[in-house]
């Protein structure tokens, strides 16, 4: 019997859960451990944080689903990771601690033959001073908590502008190093929407605020695509859609501190000023979960395991390098540990060997660009390639990884709202591929573009609603999960 | 404000060109083709 324990229950640690189990026989063991009770679909909390949807929409209880599936759950976070054992026990063990109601604080730890790493990011809101609504004086829609206080606060600056006060919104990225560029953006044109249906436009400024070079860059180093005979860029395409919405755009800015009603601010050139706002969303830069990693004998091996990023290093090539000798092929294809052939990391929680966009820092030394993404579809893919491939190697006995998901061989299909409304909303929608461009198979532009698309408009708007539905459908592993791609 | 991007040479949409972003004919139509996009770059994507 083997006992496969997946660390987190998001998008990619989820997926990895339901194959495993479909493709395991039932007496192996699949075992989810996760500090939270509840699935969320992370791309749709943007509507929790303008109102438009409620959080039970967007999250709902994993343990009916793992039930159900007969997934052992357990609701509790990793702390620390045993992966030769430890003292005379050689199999590999995870030490836990609940989070359940009632068991809050408890330890154990739990023995493995293989271990997935799928924890996500931690929302390092103290990079930045004052960042985050907990302990600081920005919003986030990170989690579906923190999109309704978000959606609370934006009723109260609607209710102003009804009043006929003025208000400024800034909605961005809170540190030099954020990724999740996307979401920012999404969010600033469903607000700028709002406001917009509402008819209180013209009394609100809405400005966008990034680490980005250019606006349209997402993290990926921007996309070309040809339209209308064209090779056209992202850059003049979003650079379309600011103008013709009239939001502003602070580009290439790290965030150095938020105040009540104040964001600071330096940008590349080395300059500093400060932003007056009255509401603002910034979302905070990740960083991986904070587990450590110990030998046999107790000798910590963190540094072994995990990049200094907090993420675990895998199958990538870490060797630093500069931005023109970058590869495709330093991109993880497995995400086998390199270390321990029984560990894997997906999702968010692998190291990636380095941005995708062009790398920028102050003179000072300040890092401004973006961090990659690696979110949504090509974390779900990771999920069930790393479940395929540890399948094989319990029910065929192979010695390796059998299955890939580079993200320099795979495509992506990113649907970006731009605000919502059955009749009257928008989004971009987006193809691209591969994802981490390669120059060695596309000299011109890095990604084939033919394949790599954009267009926005009302279906964007439908495809994102049936997206929303069609995978919170295949979460709760109704009948015919498997058949819906991911 | 400083690192305020002014978007000079973007260039903006014609009125046509908003009105079948969100006409529901034409945008009918599109969803069908971002549909069949995306479904190559899904299939594509899930050979490996």
């Amino acid at each position: 019997m083997a006992r496969v324990v997946i660390l987190g229950a998001g998008i990619s640690g989820h997926t990895a859960a339901l194959h495993l189990r479909r493709l395991l026989k039932k007496q192996h063991e699949v075992v989810v451990v996760s500090p939270s009770p509840d699935y969320n679909w992370i791309p749709s909390n943007i509507w929790v944080g303008v109102g438009r949807m409620k959080t039970g929409q967007v999250k709902f209880p994993l343990a009916p689903v793992y039930r159900k599936k007969k997934i052992d759950f357990r609701q509790a976070k990793a702390v620390a990771i045993w992966p030769e054992g430890a003292g005379d026990n050689h199999t590999g063990a995870v030490d836990i601690e609940y989070t359940l109601p009632g068991r809050e604080g408890e330890r154990q730890r739990l023995s493995y033959d293989f271990l997935v790493n799928a924890t996500g990011p931690k929302l390092n809101f103290a990079a930045t001073p004052g960042l985050g609504p907990d302990a600081g004086f920005s919003l986030s829609v990170c989690t579906p908590a923190h999109a309704e206080q978000t959606a609370a606060r934006l009723v109260e600056v609607i209710k102003k502008l009804e009043s006929g006060e003025r208000q400024r919104l800034v909605v961005g990225v809170g540190h030099g190093a954020c990724t999740c560029e996307g979401a920012a953006f999404e969010y600033a044109f469903n607000v700028e929407h709002e406001l917009r249906v509402r008819g209180l436009r013209d009394r609100a400024e809405v400005v966008y605020l990034t680490n980005e070079y250019e606006l349209g860059d997402f993290g990926v180093g921007g996309m070309s695509f040809e339209q209308d005979g064209y090779v056209t860029s992202s850059q003049l395409w979003t650079e379309s859609l600011f103008k013709e919405r009239g939001v502003r755009a602070i580009l290439r800015a790290h965030v150095q501190r938020v105040e009540p009603g104040k964001v600071f601010y330096e940008t590349l050139d080395g300059e500093e000023d400060a932003l007056s706002f009255d509401f603002a969303m910034l979302l905070p830069p990740f960083r991986g979960q904070e587990l450590e990693a110990f030998d046999r004998a107790g000798g910590d091996i963190t540094s072994e395991l995990f990049a200094a990023s907090g993420f675990m290093k895998v199958d990538a090539d870490y060797t630093p390098k500069g931005y023109d000798e970058w590869q495709a092929a330093d991109w993880p294809r497995t995400y086998v540990s390199p270390k321990y052939p029984n560990v894997f990391a997906i999702g968010i929680a692998f190291a990636p060997p380095h941005p995708i966009s062009r790398p920028h820092s102050t003179s000072s030394g300040t890092v401004i660009s973006p961090a990659p993404p690696r979110t949504g579809m090509p974390s779900a893919i990771m999920g069930r390639q790393v479940a395929r491939s540890i399948a094989d190697m319990v029910n065929k006995g192979k010695g390796a990884p059998t299955h890939t998901a580079s993200m320099a061989e795979m495509g992506a299909g990113c649907v970006a709202s731009a605000g919502a409304g059955i009749m009257h909303g928008t989004a971009a929608s987006m193809t691209m591929y591969p994802i981490v461009p390669d120059h060695g198979k596309f000299p011109d532009y890095g990604r084939n573009i033919k394949q790599t698309t954009g267009e926005i408009g009302l279906a964007g708007h439908w495809m994102k609603h049936l997206l929303h539905h069609m995978f919170i459908y295949k979460a709760k592993a109704r009948p015919g999960w498997s058949f819906i791609p991911e | 404000m400083t690192g305020e991007h002014i978007h000079t040479i973007a260039p903006m949409p014609t009125k046509k060109t908003v009105r079948r972003r969100t006409s529901v004919p034409m945008q009918a139509y599109r969803f069908a083709v971002v549909s069949l996009r995306m479904l190559k770059m899904i299939r594509r994507t899930h050979m490996t």
